[in-house]
């Protein structure tokens, strides 16, 4: 809270407290010189009422002067208030509209949504506006500069705002505000925050705001006063399809795809209809329960035997009674089907003793329990010896994605140079020497793409397992980051190869007295290629007496996941995504042999495709921030007439379904106190709100009840002073 | 006319009066016929016989009543024709020299009545001296009854000058020693001085078997104290000077007059002394009735 004066001028007329000190000071009267003889009477009580009269002097003198400041600092209307903005409605006046466009402001509540609500209270506000003021209208979605509308031109962008299912933090939009409107030259300056205050639209904890804010208010000649137009439902009901879910973004040929969605009810228990489609045609439909205020999981499965390339389709609630909020009862997905992605395993042993090799190939392609066939899997294994692949004469990363070395040795220099020209084109090498390796034969050329030099195979202690992961952020890793160290730590290790890490290298896993484990190399060539080298076998023998019996790793259900996540990575698919949040950048993987020369993209509504440059030095085409929440497409032409078709989906975030206001305390947090901001519920409350916020708690009648405390004060002490006596 | 005699009595009539015998003359003759009319009557001036009317007696005091059942003249004898000593004790500081509205100074007031009473004394045939003090006897007159004398008393009380420093007490002692008889002595005074000292030398002069009448005369604006607003007061004595805030210590000034009145008044009569409290602005019959009650008490 600070003072602020409506005529402030008039306050220098405390100036006028001056007057009784020169009065007192310089003009003292000049006493009356009398003889009187009988001066002796008065000495003695003289000197004991001299002392009482200074100080009844001073107190009159204090009285007076008080009384003039008092009386200036009345005329001069001061108020106790937030902000400084002054004046009565009729001023001309600089106001902010922040309007929160998100999704969650879509809430319909007396036949109103929450967007609609908040057009209304504002065009109230505009209806009080004199036409010579200044406005700003701001989208909480739209980071743009505004300028200052006219009243009418306000109105008219006000009733153009739409939702917006990408949002920005609204802090970023107060701040906006806050910055325009404290730089007019209008002396009332106001922003209007219209919002349901949903959590999800704030960035809570956001410093720089505060900061923003407070730089804002210590610059006295521009103060802003922020009223906050709270506009939250009274009672949420809502049921939300908050995720649905692909088994996985790529998919294999005959390779079966489930689709995972989660269902949440805030209110009521209830029981919704659940339609799923794919790819335009409807392909099932659930009744599901939802608990009160909980979740419900339904899973739907694609048809077998999709086509390869893209597929898209939704998960939609159908209608409900106790429903209020409308985006969040669909959720669109997108998957690719694409061939298997081919993976050679080089090992020596063949036969019941193909140990070396049958774990790698089990985690990638597993066998149905009791069948023969393997199932469906993303990828195709194929097996060579070490002989055969030296027949093979040369090697392509267009062959195979990933080459598995398996506790191999004797390769030769041209081996190792065709290993070298694989990965330089983007291929990707996993190498787990064991017993039967050499450190001489993965030395010389070798060298080259290894990440690291063998030294000798070495005994582990007793009891020793794999230590912590040293890079959780690596796609190897972060499927169940939070399961792997445990996991990791519980199977023993025998034996390994002691290295010597390249300087180019980067161990990602150690064992547990601090070995490396599994070490990586990038390789740069015409593409980056990678080079994965663990120090153990991705084996293991029945008999633990066995020398080839280093470890027990693959019983670990760590190194299925491990090895599955080997190949999307070493094939550079790991990180393509296909379902986006609305706002998101969406990057997509352009596949080189059919790169086009230019792209178009379109979103769900329909409009005008947008035109895109094909990227020149990377096979990623990004689109920038898709906005719309559905199935969105993007074709090119390439250069031989073939097309691309690419795709992908935006939902909004699922935070927008929960309509919860902020609390007190987060607010006080976003505005550095609570002295800083004002709230209202209704047209009742930003009336008192404004009041407080313009003119403040007028203190006027205050001040006058001071004052005339004071001037019957000054009364009893001057009359008590210069008290009249009964002649004796 | 009685009336016309009464004005007399009032200081601001007396004023006007130059001459000090005709003013003694006034006030006394103003007195007189005030106490004809008065419950007083016949009091102060104590009838005790008659005697034959002889000629060269004045006519007034024929007794007509006496005349009336006789057919002879008699002439009223008076008791207070018994001789009474008195001494007109004048103090002569300067503060007695002061007045404040410009009337008669308490010296002036102090002379008027003291020749008031000289002059009554005279015609009841009582010898009265005079003696002026300061810081010391200044001057005396050795106390006679003849009728020259109230020349004497009333060209002596006019030559006299207030002014200085005064010593009341140490005076009071003198008087008290320069006076060898019984007699009555009328101290006309402001008693601006150290009281205690002053009620020794009262003591003093009562215990040497003396009447004594004390006449205190502040002026009117000491003892009313009628000032206002901001004041530089100065004691004309000792130049010493005060600035007050009059209507602030107005209060706390009566007061302290009053207290002062009191501690004379108590000291006076616990000595059997008269007290008589005078102000410049009081008629004179006051003091002329005090005298007169002193006279009887002793009769």
């Amino acid at each position: 809270m600070n003072i602020s004066l409506m005529h402030a001028g008039l306050a220098a007329g405390a100036a006028l407290a001056a007057i009784p000190i020169i009065l007192h000071l310089f003009m003292r009267q000049t006493p009356k010189h009398v003889i009187f003889p009988a001066l002796r009477l008065i000495r003695e009580r003289h000197k004991k009422s001299k002392k009482q009269l200074k100080i009844k002097n001073w107190l009159l003198l204090a009285a007076r002067m008080l009384l003039f400041m008092l009386m200036a600092l009345a005329l001069a209307r001061p108020s106790l208030n937030s902000e400084s903005s002054l004046g009565d409605q009729e001023v001309p006046s600089a106001r902010a509209f922040v309007f929160d466009t998100s999704m969650s402001m879509q809430y319909t509540e007396k036949g109103n949504d929450r967007l609609t609500e908040a057009k209304l209270r504002a065009n109230e506000i505009l209806k009080k506006t004199t036409d010579d003021s200044e406005i700003w209208v701001i989208d909480s979605a739209d980071p743009r500069k505004e300028q200052p509308l006219s009243p009418i031109a306000a109105r008219k962008r006000i009733d153009a705002l739409t939702l917006r299912a990408a949002y920005r933090p609204l802090n970023a939009a107060v701040v906006q505000a806050s910055q325009s409107v404290a730089e007019s030259k209008l002396l009332r300056r106001e922003v209007y925050v219209l919002t349901d205050l949903a959590g999800s639209a704030w960035e809570l904890g956001s410093t720089r705001t505060t900061e923003d804010l407070e730089k804002l208010r210590k610059d006295k000649n521009h103060k802003v006063s922020t009223y906050i137009l709270k506009l939250t439902p009274s009672d949420v009901r809502d049921v939300a399809v908050i995720s649905a879910e692909p088994t996985s973004s790529i998919v294999a040929v005959g390779e079966p795809v489930e689709i995972k969605a989660i269902l949440r009810s805030t209110g009521p228990a209830c029981e919704r209809v659940v339609d799923f489609q794919l790819d335009g045609n409807k392909r099932g439909e659930k009744v599901v329960k939802i608990p009160a205020n909980g979740e419900s999981e339904v899973t739907f499965t694609a048809p077998a035997n999709l086509s390869q390339g893209l597929h898209q389709g939704r998960i939609k609630l159908g209608t409900g009674p106790t429903d209020f909020l409308a985006f969040d009862d669909v959720r669109y997905f997108t998957f690719k089907v694409q061939p298997a992605l081919n993976v050679l395993i080089v090992a020596d042993l063949t036969g019941p003793d193909d140990y070396d090799a049958s774990y790698v190939r089990s985690a990638l392609v597993p066998s149905a329990p009791g069948a023969n066939d393997p199932i469906a899997s993303p990828y195709r294994i194929e097996r060579e010896t070490r002989r055969q692949f030296q027949e093979r004469g040369k090697l392509s990363a267009k062959d195979f994605v990933a080459v598995f070395l398996l506790n191999i040795d004797g390769l030769t220099a041209t081996e190792w140079g065709w290993l070298s020209r694989y990965v330089q084109e983007g291929g990707g090498l996993v190498i787990a020497p064991g017993d039967r390796s050499t450190a001489a034969s993965y030395s010389g050329t070798a060298s080259s793409i290894l990440p690291a030099t063998l030294e000798e195979p070495k005994q582990a202690p007793t009891g020793m397992h794999f230590g912590k992961v040293e890079a959780y952020d690596h796609p190897l890793f972060n499927s169940h980051p939070q399961l792997l160290d445990p996991e990791l730590t519980s199977w023993p290790i025998y034996r390994y190869w002691s290295v010597k890490p390249m300087g180019n290298s980067r161990t990602l896993l150690r064992f547990g007295d601090g070995s490396p484990a599994l070490i990586e190399r990038a390789v740069k060539g015409t593409k980056i290629g990678h080079v994965l080298l663990w120090t153990t076998p991705l084996s293991r023998r029945p008999n633990r007496t066995d020398p080839a019996a280093w470890n027990e790793f693959p019983y670990s259900w760590a190194f299925v996941d491990i090895i599955n996540q080997t190949i999307p990575y070493l094939a550079g698919t790991a990180s393509e995504q296909l379902n986006y949040e609305a706002g998101q950048e969406a990057i997509l993987t352009i596949d080189p042999n059919s790169k086009a020369t230019s792209y178009t993209y379109q979103g769900p509504d329909s409009k005008a495709p947008e035109r895109l440059n094909a990227p020149t030095t990377s096979d990623m085409l990004v689109i920038p921030s898709p906005q719309q929440q559905g199935q969105w497409k993007v074709e090119g032409k390439g250069p031989n007439g073939v097309d691309s078709h690419l795709g992908f989906s935006v939902n909004v975030a699922p935070a927008e379904s929960q309509v919860v206001a902020l609390k007190n305390d987060d607010l006080n947090g976003l505005f550095g106190g609570k002295d800083n901001f004002q709230v209202a519920t209704n047209a009742k409350e930003l009336v008192q709100a404004q009041k407080t916020g313009w003119i403040g708690y007028d203190l006027f009648p205050w001040l006058m009840f001071l004052i005339l405390g004071l001037v019957t004060a000054e009364n009893l002490l001057a009359n008590k002073f210069h008290r009249n006596v009964a002649t004796a | 006319m009685a009336s016309t005699a009464e004005k007399y009595l009032k200081p601001e009539v007396i004023r006007q009066v130059a001459r000090l015998d005709l003013r003694a003359k006034f006030i006394v003759e103003g007195f007189i016929s005030g106490l004809h009319a008065s419950p007083f009557q016949g009091f102060s001036v104590e009838f005790s016989e008659h005697r034959k009317y002889t000629s060269g007696d004045n006519i007034s005091d024929i007794d007509w009543a006496v005349f009336a059942k006789t057919d002879r003249f008699y002439i009223k004898k008076f008791q207070a024709e018994t001789n009474l000593t008195g001494y007109l004790v004048m103090d002569l500081s300067g503060s007695m020299g002061y007045t404040y509205r410009q009337e008669l100074t308490k010296f002036e007031y102090g002379i008027s009545l003291a020749a008031a009473l000289g002059y009554l004394m005279i015609h009841q045939q009582d010898p009265v001296g005079l003696i002026a003090f300061d810081q010391q006897v200044r001057q005396s007159l050795a106390p006679k009854s003849k009728r020259t004398q109230l020349g004497n008393i009333l060209s002596m009380l006019a030559g006299l000058k207030p002014g200085g420093e005064t010593e009341i007490a140490k005076s009071l002692h003198q008087v008290a020693s320069m006076i060898r008889h019984r007699s009555l002595v009328m101290i006309f005074s402001d008693l601006l001085g150290d009281p205690v000292p002053i009620y020794k030398s009262l003591h003093r002069l009562r215990h040497s078997g003396h009447d004594v009448i004390l006449f205190h005369i502040l002026d009117e604006a000491e003892a009313l104290f009628p000032f206002h607003g901001m004041l530089e007061l100065e004691d004309n004595e000792t130049d010493e000077r005060i600035e007050v805030d009059a209507d602030a210590i107005k209060a706390d000034y009566l007061e302290e007059v009053a207290s002062f009145r009191a501690g004379f008044k108590k000291e006076c009569n616990g000595a059997r002394i008269d007290y008589i409290p005078l102000h410049t602005g009081m008629p004179f019959d006051k003091a002329l009735m005090s005298y007169l009650n002193s006279r009887q008490g002793r009769g």
